[in-house]
């Protein structure tokens, strides 16, 4: 990431390169938002009902470490389920709405204007149809991220480039071979930043679900906790939902550098 | 030939060379309420091995009239054939496509794309391999293979387009202004190049450019279109002796032949 940025120090001394670069810089600023996070309950800058110091919420954190991982695997557990549904629904769709005009068309815009509610509110309804078991959080998940998914992918076939077609069809690619080798390739970035935006919906939607009604996982500890006051506990669960976003995201990089390394960098925009 | 003969042996007929008979075609664009008229009773006849040059001012209508060629676009009217065939869909045996930019799949290395209209038709993965690798060599770019369209000078990607409509192998090589995008001094190298390719392996060109020097520097013979409606003003025969070299750019007939065509279209311009 930041190695290139490293070796250009541009004959500046080399000390200076080194804290100077973005790297340095972002563990700097991540040590400052820990030390705040330390200090300001100490010192009582913020009350510590409100804010646990950062020690007393990762020993508290390791006290209980079998009750968080627990109910972590819980919530992992709904999030690949909800995940199958999100991304592997959403490209099937977004495929099928991206290729074929009329449905296109007709069922595009509805589904962006849907995207654009926000899905909580129906969340109720949801455990009414299904209960406050896994399957809720596993469907509330998996609709938060479709969405998303399905419009990238579709904008991502339905903006190939027509010359790589004009090309494949003039070579003598039949219809499958299209699809197959010029639009799914070509839609490729599209589809990862899809999968980016979508999988993180994914991890909202199931841990707002456990938290709103559910009987496990990440976010019903949380609830739970700050009903008690357990404020200590209640940090160490948002901690864990941090580590797991970034883990998806950085998942979704390593996917990214390995399938789609030959547009230019610029595109990534997302 | 040597770049050429494992694609051929996997070819089951190898006809001795197929030209291209534009008859009559006129083709009208419907946007809607409107209807534009592109191409207005344009007939041509393309003999086999020759080299075609087609020239007109911008909008004429030449890259339709190619993508009719190619099978890739109807005709409102007349039809194009090869011998006695109707070209109504894409023939990748016979018709070949080098695109005005770069239609190199960028995901592709160098390789791939050469080598990949013998993947669509099944040709054997060594095969195609091997084919596409001399291909390559054939147009100085062995070393860069394994490169993306991204790593590679529009010159070299321009090179590598090329050397996939040679690796295809038809009969007829169509190309649409494949130089449009290149400086002088590159565009000027690889018309070399292609006619060096051309002289080993002879097939019918038919070669869309917008420059009246490439054009004469280039072609047996050269179409003068016109302004919308494109049609068929005259054909120019260039008579130079081949193989072309630079010095005959500065020869009084080659001055006279591109002011014969530049004479044609200016013309049109001015009614």
């Amino acid at each position: 990431m930041s190695a290139g940025a490293d070796k250009a120090n541009d004959g500046r001394p080399l000390w200076l390169a080194v804290v100077a670069s973005p790297l340095t810089m972002r563990l700097a600023c991540l040590g400052a938002i820990l030390l705040f996070w330390e200090l300001a309950p100490r010192m009582e800058w913020i009350s510590p009902v409100m804010l646990s110091t950062l020690s007393s919420t990762v020993m508290i954190g390791f006290a209980n470490i079998d009750v968080f991982l627990a109910n972590l695997g819980v919530t992992l557990g709904s999030l690949l389920l909800a995940l199958v549904i999100a991304l592997g629904g959403g490209a099937v769709v977004g495929v099928l709405l991206g290729s074929i005009r009329p449905l296109r068309n007709t069922l595009l815009p509805i589904m962006s204007s849907i995207y654009a509610v926000p899905l909580v509110v129906v969340y109720p309804v949801f455990t009414a149809w299904v209960g406050i078991g896994v399957e809720s959080k596993v469907l509330f998940g998996g609709l938060y991220g479709f969405f998303p998914m399905l419009l990238a992918t579709a904008a991502g076939i339905r903006t190939v480039d027509s010359r790589y077609m004009l090309a494949a069809r003039s070579m003598g690619a039949t219809r499958v071979q299209v699809i197959l080798h010029v639009m799914l390739p070509a839609a490729l970035p599209s589809v990862i930043s899809g999968v980016r935006i979508g999988s993180a919906l994914t991890a909202i939607g199931v841990v707002v679900a456990e938290m709103m009604a559910a009987t496990a996982g990440i976010g019903f500890l949380i609830t739970q906790n700050r009903t008690m006051f357990n404020t200590a506990e209640v940090y160490f669960g948002v901690l864990l939902v941090v580590v797991l976003a970034g883990t998806i995201d950085w998942l979704v990089s390593v996917f990214e550098r390995r399938a789609a390394d030959w547009y230019p960098q610029k595109v990534r925009a997302i | 030939m040597a770049g050429l003969s494992v694609v051929e042996a996997e070819q089951t007929a190898v006809s001795a060379g197929a030209g291209l008979r534009v008859e009559n075609v006129t083709h009208v664009f419907e946007t809607g309420a409107e209807s534009l008229m592109a191409l207005n009773g344009v007939s041509l006849e393309v003999e086999a091995e020759t080299f075609y040059g087609i020239v007109g001012p911008s909008g004429c209508g030449k890259s339709s009239l190619l993508l009719m060629m190619a099978g890739l676009l109807q005709p409102s009217e007349g039809r194009i054939a090869i011998g006695d065939e109707t070209v109504s869909k894409p023939l990748p045996e016979d018709i070949g496509v080098v695109f005005q930019e770069s239609s190199l799949l960028p995901w592709k290395t160098a390789r791939e794309n050469v080598e990949f209209p013998l993947y669509l038709r099944g040709v054997d993965r060594r095969v195609r391999e091997r084919a596409a690798l001399e291909m390559l060599e054939l147009v100085g770019l062995g070393e860069f293979a394994n490169r993306r369209p991204h790593e590679l000078s529009g010159g070299m990607k321009q090179r590598v387009a090329i050397a996939r409509g040679f690796c295809q192998n038809p009969d007829i090589l169509l190309m649409d202004e494949p130089f449009a995008a290149l400086d002088e001094q590159t565009r000027m190298t690889l018309g070399d190049e292609l006619l060096h390719l051309w002289d080993r392996n002879k097939k019918t060109v038919v070669f869309v450019t917008h420059s009246l020097t490439e054009a004469v520097y280039l072609c047996d013979k050269v179409a003068v279109m016109s302004a919308r409606p494109g049609e068929i003003l005259d054909i120019v025969d260039i008579d130079l002796p081949r193989p072309r070299t630079y010095d005959m750019m500065a020869t009084e007939k080659f001055g006279r032949l591109r002011a014969r065509i530049w004479e044609l279209i200016r013309r049109t311009q001015q009614k």
